[in-house]
């Protein structure tokens, strides 16, 4: 063309436009890729402010010291409410007292029992209820708290209208506060206390509980002569029209051990469900009483909590949920125990207590403990004063303050919305604001194990919420992880074989024409979304394999096989059909296929008879997966297969052919080909036999695959997952490899093919290695993807966070996790803030895969273009 | 090579359609489900009357176990206001909270109570507590499959299936439905188990409830909703799940269970839930956002008037939950101040 026009020879300036359009898109390519980079970086970014606050320690205010009209008797109870505006208090002369919490001034008071002496109250933890023991040997339960309404506009004051937000105001015999919305909330006593019920004798009430169980609420009193009254109370009846009702109250008492120095238990508590009691001595003893039958208490456990005699009890308190002990004593320790199912039961009923949390020690005793009413947080107080706000699971101290006065703090009180701290002395009252923060996450809490409530051990657990108040949360990152982690191994597992096979087939020994249909139709393979995928696997897939699994299992067998042993017939074919036949290999080898799928149908159920027979003589291998019955060595034989089929085909390669070539190699190809049978033949059963070999010695070592490699079958299990997440991984991989393989320069095809190479020898000893690095870089593409999948572990993985290896059962990936969880949890709560740990976690795997492949990728680009 | 393409393209296309056919295969076997049931609403509901003019949207997001009961509802109301529309979303009853407290929504289904950290929220917005009411009564129920020959379990069986605590009391853990006592096949298969994911409330209560507060164990496959829990029961034959009795199917049966401490297990039938016998009755919850001493405006005033009519309360019983007794209704009515004057 040039040549033709020789007039644009001599034009050496680039035309206008074509400049411009370089500069444009050298702009735009630059903008495009910056604007990815700070793309990936806000996303980043954004991830880690999120998690950020979760690390943030909790905050304490000043003390505020308010004097208070406390009278001469023992205060037995005080509650606060939860705007902490209002406190009500009981004390020993049967006094209820409504207080302002602002000047310590008393609003209300009454006394409803007249003059009988109050012993013991106990608040129910989680409503207002309280059970009252007196002096006569007699128990109420009833209500005591507040009750909270607002103000009609039409009732408003002059002293009201002039209220300011923040601020209380007397009235009535109630307080009104102005709410930041501009409502205005009154609060007044709320004591209403049922029927004396006698305890069963005169004797004086020394201690009571109270709990709701399942069937009603339960309550236990102690008496000064040391027995151990335990009753319930059922409604019977109750009457619509005047609202009555009708209770009945049954119980049961036992006599407790009468001990020195001091007879009677100076603890008392009933567990949350009311079916154990709690009796704990100064000197650390404690018995643990079955409650749950009421016509027969029993002392089930007994043990005690200091095993040092110097110290002593000073604090029993159950944490939220009242199933958490909390013991404090003189030394300034406060330790967690609860009942465990252990393997060992010190309990007659198969339960043990167990110390599993020592909170930081202080220097002084612990006189008073309260916990908080909605998390795992306890507040504790000190005999020099000393106030301290503890997270149980974690073990953290949150915070710490000391009054000024430096007098025991009596009592302390968590307030009901965990954001303040109230303590009552000789002197009065002091009060801290409080802002916890998120005292359940640490890094220690996310990815080590820890010890929760109930569980025989520290343990690595997902669970992040419940529907109570007492729920402790769990949040263990290494379950997802795990899960991930397994998810995308058995992906691989299933994918990477035949995905880089696929490749080397296609790239070198498939006819171009073939070959241009067949890449574009896997590539067509990536356009199936991965929820089409994951319904398939999870609703019809799964059900599949689970009533044919030993077939099922078996294809991974005999489809291998049946294409080997496709190829060596291929091979026996007499040369001239085989020249003749040329152009239907393919053909021929996709008859294969349906071979290894019915020849599946037929051998999975003969292993299952021969190997997996149960005592009655059925084949069960579901049954033999329960470890109940039957040896290790079936199960060894069968995974050891592939194991002992490479070591035997790495024997065949390197020590038997160079032999069987110095004197084959002059033979007919058809003898060659009978031959190469018999090698497969020979070795399929030598496989065979070393497999049963191996097994028979790793059973008598005592090992077992059951338990940690295979286990109990459940039907959404790693096995369907690892199938369709390898169909999803396959495609990428393949065109990635296909491609790697395909930039290999032909003439070192030639080259080797010149040397007299086959071509199987080209592709495996010259294409392959000069490709590696991009083969590596599909599979880490592959690795990135299958990390990240979502839809198909979503609804077939079963979703269960449990880390085993288990190839038979389900797992929960992070990213399965994150699409279940993330519309739940309201923004900023610790839980949406965990959430995003497993997003940064996830975007951190895939991130780092990604990157090393593109790494690798862009070097082997620079290799392949040196040659 | 176009026909190659063509082709597999083709079986992707196929393999859609079988998807999407086979997910209306399950909403046919969901809609048979209807069939008539045995049960009636209180004669004491009133009617429901229409009052003037009422548009606006009805946006609703909380419970999967109230879902459909939502929809049919909202269905329901517009035949009276067709100018109203609707917006029903069901992920959980974790979801309604925040929902309510943002203002994305003026309706919360809860099938549980709100956490006091829930409230607290709401509170520390609003400076009032949000309104629970109860619009309908539901047997959450252990399902099994068709085939199973269960016949009844005590609640403590049911802790020691799904909970590994154990804190019903039960001193074995129990695995297999040999554990339960059955024989021959089906003596050493482990119980398949199913539930809901954490952020619905059916996962909450039947914490709270049958495992006694105590944890699940890990291997309970959570499902993101109560349909899913009955799908996945009806195709395992070994399976176990729970969820609200409204999402029965033919291919699932309710177990018969018995309270701690009762003399014999109970079916989950509407006389069993009122009178408490059924150890898993509950009440479902719809939340609004009252403010105390005012008027609701008219929208949610006619909308919780017309649930709680006999009206309503007959989709109820449609939907395969229970209705709620006229003094429920009425209590309910009276705690956003549509009470009788």
């Amino acid at each position: 063309m040039m040549a033709l026009q020789p007039r644009n020879t001599r034009r050496l300036k680039t035309r206008w436009t074509v400049r411009a359009a370089e500069v444009i898109s050298k702009l735009v390519i630059t903008a495009g890729g910056l604007f990815t980079i700070v793309a990936v970086l806000t996303v980043c970014v954004f991830l880690i402010l999120t998690i950020l606050p979760l690390f943030k320690s909790a905050k304490i205010g000043h003390e505020l010291q308010t004097s208070m009209a406390l009278p001469p008797s023992a205060l037995l109870y005080f509650k606060v409410d939860e705007y902490q505006t209002t406190a009500c208090a009981m004390f020993a002369d049967g006094e209820v007292r409504l207080y302002c919490l602002e000047d310590g001034s008393v609003l209300d008071s009454a006394r409803p029992f007249e003059d009988a002496e109050v012993c013991a109250v106990s608040s129910l933890g989680k409503d207002d209820g309280v059970a009252i023991g007196f002096a006569d040997g007699s128990l109420r339960i009833g209500k005591l708290g507040f009750v909270s309404s607002f103000v009609k506009d039409e009732d408003l004051n002059e002293s009201l209208r002039e209220l300011v937000p923040g601020k209380a105001v007397k009235f009535g015999k109630g307080l009104v506060t102005l709410t930041p919305q501009g409502l205005y909330r009154l609060a007044i006593l709320d004591a209403e206390f049922g029927d004396a019920i006698p305890s069963g004798s005169a004797a004086r009430v020394v201690h009571v509980d109270y709990t709701t169980g399942p069937a009603g609420p339960v309550f236990c009193a102690l008496t000064d002569d040391g027995v151990l009254y335990v009753k319930t109370r059922k409604l019977i009846r109750k009457n619509e029209v005047t609202g009555e009702e009708v209770y009945k109250i049954t119980g049961g008492k036992l006599q407790l051990p009468s001990r020195e120095p001091d007879a009677l238990p100076q603890f008392l508590l009933l567990s949350g469900l009311g079916d154990s009691a709690y009796a704990a001595w100064t000197d650390g003893e404690l018995l643990r009483i079955r409650t749950s039958n009421l016509d027969r208490l029993q002392v089930v456990e007994e043990l005690n909590l200091l095993e040092d005699s110097q110290a002593k009890l000073t604090a029993f308190q159950f944490l939220n949920g009242k199933t958490t002990l909390m013991a404090g004593d003189s030394l300034g320790r406060l330790r967690a125990w609860f009942t465990t199912h252990a393997t060992v039961a010190r309990g007659d009923d198969g339960l043990s207590l167990t110390m599993a949390h020592t909170l930081p020690a202080a220097d002084s005793p612990v006189v008073s403990l309260s916990p908080s009413s909605r998390t795992r947080m306890l507040a504790a107080g000190y005999a020099d004063g000393t106030m301290r706000a503890f997270q149980v699971t974690t073990e953290q101290l949150l915070a710490q303050s000391r009054t000024e006065d430096a007098k025991p703090l009596d009592h302390i009180i968590m307030a009901p919305g965990d954001d303040g701290i109230l303590a009552i002395n000789t002197q009065g009252l002091s009060r801290w604001s409080f802002n916890p923060a998120y005292p359940e996450v640490t890094m220690r809490t996310l990815f080590l194990p820890v010890w929760y409530e109930g569980a025989a051990r520290p343990e690595n657990v997902w669970q992040s919420s419940g529907g109570e108040d007492a729920f402790e949360p769990k949040f263990g990152m290494m379950p997802l992880i795990f899960g991930t982690c397994k998810a995308t191994l058995y992906a691989m597992l299933m994918g990477v074989p035949l995905a880089l096979l696929a490749a080397v087939y296609t790239s070198e020994f498939m006819h171009p024409r073939v070959r241009a249909i067949v890449k574009p139709s896997i590539e067509l393979m990536a356009s199936l979304p991965s929820v089409v995928l994951g319904f398939l696997a999870g609703l019809i897939f799964a059900p599949f394999v689970e009533s044919h699994l030993t077939a099922a299992l078996a294809v991974l067998l005999t489809m291998p096989l049946s294409f080997v042993i496709g190829g060596h017939l291929w091979q026996l074919l007499p040369e001239s059909r085989r020249i003749v036949l040329g152009r239907w290999r393919l053909l021929f080898i996709c008859f294969c296929l349906p071979v290894g799928i019915v020849s599946a149908l037929v051998v999975g159920p003969v292993v299952e008879k021969l190997l997996f027979r149960d005592p009655s003589g059925t084949p069960n291998f579901r049954g033999w997966l329960e470890r109940n019955w039957g040896s290790a060595v079936s199960g060894w034989v069968v995974l050891l297969l592939p194991v002992c089929a490479a070591i035997i085909v790495f024997f065949i390669a390197n020590s038997v052919n160079p032999r069987l070539d110095t004197f084959s190699r002059f033979w007919s190809r058809r003898r060659n080909a009978w031959l190469a049978l018999a090698k497969f033949l020979v070795g399929a059963l030598a496989t065979l036999l070393l497999s049963f070999c191996l097994a028979q010695g790793l059973a008598a070592f005592g090992l077992d695959p059951r338990g940690s490699l295979v286990g109990t079958y459940v039907q959404k299990n790693s096995l369907v997952v690892g199938f369709a997440m390898g169909f999803a991984i396959i495609p990428i991989i393949y065109t990635i490899a296909d491609d790697a393989l395909s930039a290999v320069p032909a003439h070192l095809r030639s080259a080797s093919l010149g040397c007299g190479a086959t071509t199987w020898q080209t592709a495996i000893r010259v294409v392959v290695p000069t490709a590696a690095s991009g083969l590596f870089s599909a599979v880490m593409i592959g690795l990135g993807r299958a990390v990240g999948e979502t839809m198909i572990v979503l609804m077939a993985a079963g979703g269960t966070p449990i880390m085993e290896l288990n190839i038979f059962n389900g797992f929960r990936t992070l990213s399965a996790n994150l699409a279940t969880e993330i519309m739940g949890p309201p923004e900023g709560s610790t839980h949406y803030r965990v959430l995003f740990v497993a997003a940064l976690l996830l975007f951190g795997m895939t991130f780092f895969v990604n990157t090393l492949a593109e790494a690798v990728r862009l070097r082997f680009r620079k290799r392949a273009l040196q040659l | 090579m176009f026909s190659a393409r063509w082709i597999t393209g083709m079986a992707a296309i196929a393999a859609f359609a079988f998807a999407i056919s086979a997910g209306s295969a399950a909403d046919q076997k969901k809609a048979e489900k209807e069939q008539p049931r045995p049960v009636s609403v209180d004669p004491k509901l009133q009617e429901y009357k229409e009052t003037g003019e009422v548009s606006g949207g009805i946006k609703s997001v909380g419970s999967d176990t109230m879902n459909n009961l939502m929809a049919l509802w909202g269905e329901g109301f517009k035949k009276h206001y067709p100018a109203v529309t609707t917006e029903i979303e069901g992920k959980g009853s974790n979801t309604a909270p925040p929902a309510l407290i943002k203002g994305t929504s003026n309706f919360g289904p809860m099938s549980r109570e709100m956490k006091k950290a829930e409230i607290g929220d709401f509170e520390a917005k609003f400076g009032y507590k949000p309104t629970g009411l109860r619009v309908a009564v539901d047997t959450l129920a252990v399902f099994v499959n068709k085939d199973c020959p269960v016949k009844e379990l005590t609640l403590e069986q049911v802790d020691a299936i799904f909970s590994k605590n154990r804190k019903g009391g039960a001193e074995k853990e129990i695995k297999t439905w040999g554990d339960l006592g059955l024989t021959g096949e089906w003596a050493d298969k482990p119980i398949s188990l199913y539930g809901r994911n954490s952020e619905s409330g059916t996962y909450g209560f039947f914490k709270e409830h049958a495992l006694f507060g105590g944890d699940y164990k890990d291997s309970v496959k959570e499902q993101v909703g109560s349909a899913a829990v009955v799908e996945a029961v009806g195709k395992d034959k070994y399976a176990m799940g729970y969820s609200g009795i409204g999402y029965k199917t033919e291919d699932v049966r309710a177990v018969p269970l018995k309270a701690k401490g009762a003399e014999k297990a109970f079916e989950a039938t509407k006389e069993n839930a009122y009178n408490g016998d059924y150890p898993l009755s509950r009440a479902l919850f719809l939340y609004v956002n009252y403010k105390p001493n005012s008027d609701l405006d008219a929208l949610r005033r006619e909308f919780i008037k017309f649930v709680l009519s006999k009206e309503g309360q007959e989709i109820v019983i449609k939907d395969g939950y229970y209705p709620v007794p006229s003094t429920m209704a009425e209590a309910s009515l009276k705690s956003v101040g549509l009470g009788k004057k």
